[in-house]
C-alpha cells in the first residue's frame, strides 16, 4: 500500500479511465449484462473514492476494483435469482465464472465487448455510442455531444441497447466462424465512427480527441492481434494510423484550417506513417480487398505525393473509382469527384455531383465545398462563391467556417 | 416542429461585429441564413442591436421601472434568434451547432403551438 494521500481522487479517476473500458469487458461478459457490469463498477468506484484516501491507494487499483465490483455484481445476482426467468438467473455458473477470474491478472475481453456493441440486435446507428460507453468509458453527455442530440435521449438509446442486449439473451462470447467477416465488418465500421467521433468533435490537437483517437487505436489493435488473418482490420488499422499521423499539421498555430495539400509533411508523425503503411501491406498479403484497404491506401498515396513531391492525383482517382463500387455511399462519391477534380478532370466531376440525389445533398457540407471547388476549376467563380457560402452556413467547425469564406474571392 | 434557436454570443465574438473583422464576421451569418433559407426550414427570425442599445421595463405591482441597458442574467449577449420549421429535436439541435458563434450558447426551445 501506498501511503494514504489526497491523490487518491486521481488514482481513481485515472484508473477509470485506463481499466474502465477492460474491467466493464471482463464483468460484462461474464454477466452477460452490460447494465449490470456498469452498475457494478461504478459502485466499486464510488467505493474507492471513499477507501483510497483513508487507506491508501492499493498496489494494483485494477485488481481492487475488479475484486469490489464482482463483489457487488453477485450481490445483485443473489437478490434478484429467485425474480428474474431469463437465462440470467442460473446466478451459480456466473458466480463461478465470476470468481474464476484473477483480479491482478484479468483477461482482456474488449474483443468480445465490441462484437456485443456492434451485434446486428442493435441499431446501427447505437453501435458506436454503446462502444463509446461501454468499452472506452465516455458518459452519455459526451456521447450525445458527439453525436448532436440531448443527453436524454442518447441515455434512453443506450438504456434500451442494454436491455435488448440482456433481454433477447444474446450470446456475450465471439461469433461462429461463419458469421465472423460479417460481424467483424459491423465491429470496424463501429470503432471507425469512434475514431471519426475523435477528429469531428475534438479537433484540438492535444484534447481528447487524442485520447479518444488513440482508444480507438488500442481497439484495432486489439483485433488484428487477436484476428491477424482479417484483411480488412489491418485495413482500417493502416487508414486510422495514416490519419493520426496528420493530426498535428490540420491546423495552423493560430488555430486556421490547413487543407492536406498545404501542410507541412517534414511534421507529419513518420514513425505511424511506416506502420499505417505496414498494416496496409499486413492486409494486402491476406489477398482479400476491401473498402478500408482501399481508403487506407488512398491516404498512403496522399502521403507518399506529398512526401516525394510527385503527382499522383490519377492514381487517386483511379483508387477513388475503385472505393465508390466497395462503398458506394454518398460520402465517397463525393470524395470521388474532388479525386478528379484534382486530377484535371472537373468536367467530370461535376457530372458525378449532378447525379447524386438533389435530398441526400441539400444540407450536406462536404458536398457544397466539393461542387465549389469544381466550379473554380471550370472557371465559373460566381458559382464557387455562392457554393464556398452554403458550404460555410453549413459547417459546425468554426476554423473550416473560415477557411471555406476565405476562399470566396473579395467578398462584400 | 417549430422550434426558435435562441443565440447568446460570447462577448469577445459579439465585439467583432464593431471592429476590422466586421466583414468576416457578419459573412458567417450570411452564410449560415443562407443555408437556413436554401434548406427551406427557416420560418423567421432576427438579429438584435448591441446590449448598449436596450431598455429595460420591469413590470411591478409597486410601480414599473424603467432602466437603460439590457436585462442581464449572463455574461452572454443576446444576440438575436431564428425560427426554423424542423421534423424533430436532433434536426434543431444539428442547426443549432451550425450557427456561427464561437463559444457562444444556443438555446433550443420548442415554440408553442397557436
Amino acid at each position: 500500500m501506498q501511503h494514504a494521500s489526497p491523490s487518491a481522487h486521481h488514482a481513481a479517476e485515472r484508473a477509470a479511465r485506463t481499466a474502465y473500458g477492460k474491467l466493464v469487458a471482463v464483468l460484462a461478459v461474464r454477466a452477460r449484462d452490460i447494465h449490470t457490469a456498469e452498475d457494478a463498477l461504478s459502485e466499486a468506484f464510488a467505493e474507492a473514492l471513499l477507501t483510497w484516501p483513508r487507506d491508501g491507494v492499493p498496489d494494483s487499483p485494477e485488481a481492487w476494483l475488479l475484486t469490489a465490483a464482482r463483489n457487488n455484481l453477485t450481490d445483485t445476482q443473489r437478490k434478484h435469482t429467485r425474480a428474474r426467468t431469463t437465462a440470467m438467473n442460473d446466478a451459480d455458473p456466473i458466480r463461478s465464472l465470476l470468481w474464476s477470474v484473477d483480479p491482478t491478472s484479468s483477461p482482456d475481453e474488449r474483443l468480445t465487448m465490441l462484437f456485443v456493441c456492434a451485434h446486428p440486435a442493435i441499431d446501427p446507428a447505437v453501435r458506436t455510442p454503446l462502444m463509446l460507453q461501454a468499452v472506452m468509458g465516455l458518459n452519455a453527455e459526451q456521447i450525445a455531444g458527439a453525436f448532436i442530440t440531448s443527453p436524454s435521449t442518447m441515455s434512453q438509446r443506450l438504456v434500451r441497447a442494454k436491455r435488448k442486449l440482456a433481454d433477447s439473451a444474446v450470446r456475450f462470447d465471439r461469433p461462429d466462424t461463419d458469421d465472423l467477416p460479417s460481424r467483424l465488418n459491423d465491429v470496424l465500421e463501429a470503432i471507425y465512427g469512434a475514431f471519426a467521433v475523435a477528429y469531428d468533435q475534438f479537433d484540438a490537437s492535444d484534447g481528447p480527441g487524442t485520447t479518444l483517437a488513440a482508444e480507438s487505436l488500442d481497439l484495432v489493435a486489439i483485433v488484428t492481434h487477436q484476428l491477424p488473418d482479417h484483411a480488412e482490420a489491418w485495413g482500417l488499422r493502416a487508414l486510422m494510423l495514416l490519419c493520426h499521423a496528420r493530426r498535428l499539421t490540420r491546423r495552423d498555430p493560430h488555430g486556421r484550417y490547413v487543407p492536406l495539400a498545404e501542410q507541412d509533411a517534414t511534421m507529419w508523425d513518420h514513425a505511424l506513417i511506416e506502420a499505417g503503411n505496414q498494416a496496409l501491406e499486413n492486409a494486402a498479403a491476406l489477398k482479400s480487398p476491401g473498402r478500408f484497404q482501399t481508403e487506407a491506401a488512398i491516404q498512403s498515396i496522399h502521403t507518399d505525393a506529398k512526401i516525394r513531391g510527385v503527382d499522383l492525383s490519377i492514381h487517386l482517382a483511379r483508387m477513388h473509382d475503385v472505393l465508390v463500387t466497395q462503398s458506394p455511399t454518398i460520402g465517397s462519391q463525393i470524395a470521388r469527384a474532388a479525386a478528379w477534380t484534382h486530377a484535371g478532370h472537373a468536367h467530370e466531376a461535376l457530372r458525378m455531383l449532378d447525379a447524386l440525389h438533389a435530398e441526400s445533398i441539400e444540407s450536406h457540407q462536404p458536398y457544397w465545398a466539393v461542387r465549389a471547388a469544381v466550379m473554380r476549376s471550370l472557371g465559373n467563380h460566381t458559382a464557387a462563391a455562392t457554393c464556398y457560402q452554403r458550404a460555410a452556413g453549413l459547417t459546425t467547425d468554426q476554423a473550416v467556417r473560415r477557411w471555406l469564406l476565405d476562399q470566396i474571392p473579395a467578398h462584400g | 416542429m417549430k422550434y426558435a434557436l435562441i443565440i447568446h454570443e460570447n462577448p469577445a465574438n459579439h465585439s467583432r461585429r464593431n471592429s476590422p473583422e466586421a466583414a468576416a464576421y457578419w459573412a458567417g451569418w450570411i452564410a449560415y441564413g443562407k443555408a437556413l433559407t436554401d434548406a427551406g426550414v427557416m420560418t423567421g427570425g432576427a438579429g438584435l442591436q448591441g446590449p448598449e442599445t436596450a431598455t429595460t421595463v420591469r413590470l411591478s405591482t409597486n410601480g414599473h421601472k424603467v432602466q437603460d441597458g439590457p436585462h442581464a442574467s449572463s455574461k452572454e449577449i443576446l444576440g438575436g434568434f431564428y425560427l426554423i420549421d424542423v421534423p424533430d429535436l436532433d434536426a434543431a439541435l444539428k442547426w443549432a451547432a451550425r450557427v456561427p458563434a464561437p463559444e457562444g450558447v444556443v438555446e433550443v426551445r420548442p415554440l408553442l403551438q397557436m
